[in-house]
């Protein structure tokens, strides 16, 4: 058995060697930049890729170090890779949280080292955050009202009966479009005549749009919380012989890309595009003012919220950037 | 026989080959320490490399991190020795930190402990009493537990997160005794419960043996259909335990808490030694590995590694250490056929390479 001690050395010798590769892909940095830690939600979708960029660069123009950690839709790794992130010693950190319910031991954590907490989007999770960064959803719901009233009003013939479908009742901030929507188009003397959640499903908002066209056939447009939902709603509309722009205008909310696709292709009106790359700089602009003291400047100052502007996609601008 | 011997069934195969006993036997020790050491080689090379690893809150990090995976894997390092492994952890761990989370927060920490510990139990016994009684391959039976409580934890949850961030709660999860955080000691408890079990019990001579012949040891009396289930039970108690702490650290618990959980601690297993063909294993194998992954995560993460490529190092991790014990052999082989004119040395070969256990799962 003499052999075996040399063959078994080697092999704890090449593992050992094989891992040291791995670990060493580093190089030391030591500087005297200031440093912001980026805990994003998941890379895999294209709304937090831009989220990222948008954070990456206005970081790095600002002069930051810049470090980021992916939570891959996991509340685990979010509070552990985050934790990472704190222990590197950054002056601020920003959070796109996966699960706003698990923020507490994260902001535990980086007030214990008094480190400014931005939250981009999602939800705060009722922790001690300094500033959250929102699209300016109210807003979004109004301008899908006006440009619904626009369309409209060169339809004579319709009626003036709107429908609205909701997110899940949870998703607080997505709640306020829908009820940016209805009292905006209150205010153009227009009807809602059903506010019903499709639980952000694409098949719910199919199945609730069926029950809004049986109840009231002449209603003339439906807005929708989120795309796959006035994409349901589309379908919908189109088994019922008609269609999703000329007979019921729908309007849907995020500019995902089935959405984008459906407005192209003539199935739905129009949709509400969110700037996740804007909200990434503005919540280094934030962060900016938190580390030097500044004061903010809230856009709701009782939840310390600060809004992001966000745009109506039609048909045009569908085209543009589904080519991107 | 002294019960640690029987962990392994070379030293029989030594005696049986006339080899003195108190000859150092290198796979052996390879078996039993190499992860440990690895673990320690890659924390200094860690600590050399990557300014920010060898911190005091980082070390509290790494060592809480490898908790929540490590303590389902005690149970699970006791299934695989047994011969079998149970993919429905993960789904346990996420019905299980709900329902901790959820007591807590109306009844206290002990309570919170206490249900999820049960139902852990309870879901292990209905998978042990799938595989024993049913006879249902521990594959098919597991992953459909998997699926039916990741359901019920739907239904349950109807999708919500629950928060609680009670002090006396969360300290189980985030406080730290002496510089050593609360779950890593938990951690260490119950690794240190399951080495006893291992070595002291004669329930662990069914466990190895049912995992190194199941048919041999049906023959020979071993109590399989029970020891089967038991193991379940504790694979659940342990999920159970680790899920309350979880949720302690997460100050909260929702469906899917923790994607491909089952698989982390399968691989953690199987990193520190224990053989997934069953029959053999160590404790301190898959506290080292738990710990190992964990490290692996944390530098990978301090060093701004891509969270894709961070899967694929995790991956080729898992695949160079398993590779060392093929790598082993094959070169035992060469190195026979070297030696084959030596008859003492082509009497010893053959001795290691039937170590090799038949593969027996239920």
């Amino acid at each position: 058995m003499k052999h075996l001690p040399r063959t078994s050395k080697l092999c704890t010798l090449l593992s050992v060697s094989a891992l040291t590769v791995l670990t060493v892909i580093c190089v030391a940095q030591n500087s005297a930049k200031k440093k912001i830690g980026f805990s994003v939600y998941d890379m895999q979708y294209g709304f937090f890729q831009e989220m990222e960029k948008g954070t990456r660069e206005a970081a790095e123009a600002a002069g930051y170090d810049y470090v980021f950690v992916d939570q891959k839709s996991s509340e685990s790794t979010m509070v552990s890779s985050t934790q990472d992130l704190i222990n590197q010693g950054i002056n601020a950190l920003i959070i796109s949280p996966f699960k706003p319910d698990a923020l507490g031991p994260i902001v535990d954590a980086a007030k214990e080292k008094k480190i400014p907490v931005v939250i981009d989007d999602i939800g705060g999770g009722g922790t001690d955050y300094d500033v959250i960064v929102i699209s300016d959803n109210e807003k979004g719901g109004v301008i899908a009202a006006e440009y619904i009233d626009s369309v409209l009003k060169s339809r004579p013939n319709n009626s003036k009966k709107v429908a609205s479908i909701t997110c899940e009742p949870s998703a607080v901030y997505a709640a306020r479009r829908n009820v940016g929507f209805e009292k905006r188009l209150k205010g153009l003397g227009y009807q809602v005549v059903a506010t019903l959640s499709g639980n952000s499903r694409q098949e719910e908002g199919y199945r609730v749009t069926k029950d809004i066209l049986s109840a009231h056939p002449d209603v003339a447009a439906i807005f929708s919380c989120n795309d796959p939902m006035a994409v349901g709603a589309a379908q919908a509309v189109a088994d019922s012989g008609k269609s999703g722009v000329k007979d019921v205008f729908i309007v849907g909310f995020n500019a995902d890309e089935i959405a984008l696709q459906a407005i192209k292709a003539g199935q739905m009106g129009a949709t509400i595009q969110q700037v996740p790359r804007e909200m990434g700089k503005m919540t280094v602009d934030l962060a900016t003012k938190l580390i030097n003291r500044e004061k903010l400047q809230y856009s709701n100052a009782a939840n310390r919220e600060v809004y992001v502007p966000v745009n109506l996609i039609t048909e045009k601008e569908a085209g543009a950037l589904l080519k991107k | 026989m002294d019960t640690p011997r029987t962990q392994n069934s070379r030293i029989p195969d030594a005696a049986a080959t006339g080899n003195p006993v108190n000859q150092l036997d290198w796979d052996l020790l390879w078996e039993r320490f190499g992860i440990a050491v690895v673990t320690v080689a890659v924390w200094v090379i860690a600590g050399l490399s990557t300014p920010r690893f060898a911190s005091a809150d980082n070390f509290v990090s790494v060592l809480r991190q490898s908790a929540f995976v490590g303590v389902s894997a005690v149970g699970m390092t006791i299934a695989v020795i047994a011969g079998t492994f149970d993919l429905s952890v993960g789904s346990t761990q996420a019905l299980c930190a709900w329902v901790a989370v959820s007591v807590a927060k109306i009844a206290g920490v002990l309570p919170a402990f206490l249900a999820a510990v049960t139902l852990g139990s309870i879901i292990g016994l209905c998978n042990g009493s799938l595989v024993a009684l049913v006879r249902i391959p521990a594959f098919i039976a597991t992953l459909g537990t998997m699926f039916l409580v990741n359901g019920l934890t739907y239904i349950v949850t109807n999708g919500q997160t629950v928060r609680f961030s009670g002090k006396p709660f969360v300290w189980w999860g985030n406080a730290q005794i002496m510089s050593v955080p609360v779950p890593f000691v938990v951690f260490l408890a119950c690794a240190l419960l399951g080495a006893v079990i291992l070595h002291r019990t004669s329930f662990v001579r069914s466990v190895y043996a049912i995992g190194s012949n199941r048919e041999a040891a049906n023959v020979a009396g071993v109590p399989v259909l029970g020891t089967t289930i038991f193991v379940f039970v504790v694979v659940g108690l342990f999920t159970g335990l680790g899920a309350t702490l979880l949720g302690a650290r997460l100050y909260s618990a929702g469906p899917g808490l923790e994607p491909g959980f089952e698989l982390n601690v399968i691989a953690t297993v199987v990193l520190g030694g224990t053989r997934l063909a069953g029959g053999r294993g160590s404790m301190l194998g898959t506290v080292a590995a738990a710990v190992l992954f964990a490290t692996l995560a944390n530098v990978l993460n301090l060093n701004h590694v891509d969270a894709f490529v961070q899967r694929v190092v995790v991956g080729l991790v898992l695949l160079l250490a398993l590779s060392v014990e093929g790598v082993r052999q094959r070169l035992a082989e060469y190195w026979s056929r070297q030696t084959a004119a030596i008859p003492q040395a082509s009497q010893s070969v053959p001795g290691n390479l039937s170590t090799s256990p038949t593969n027996s799962k239920p």
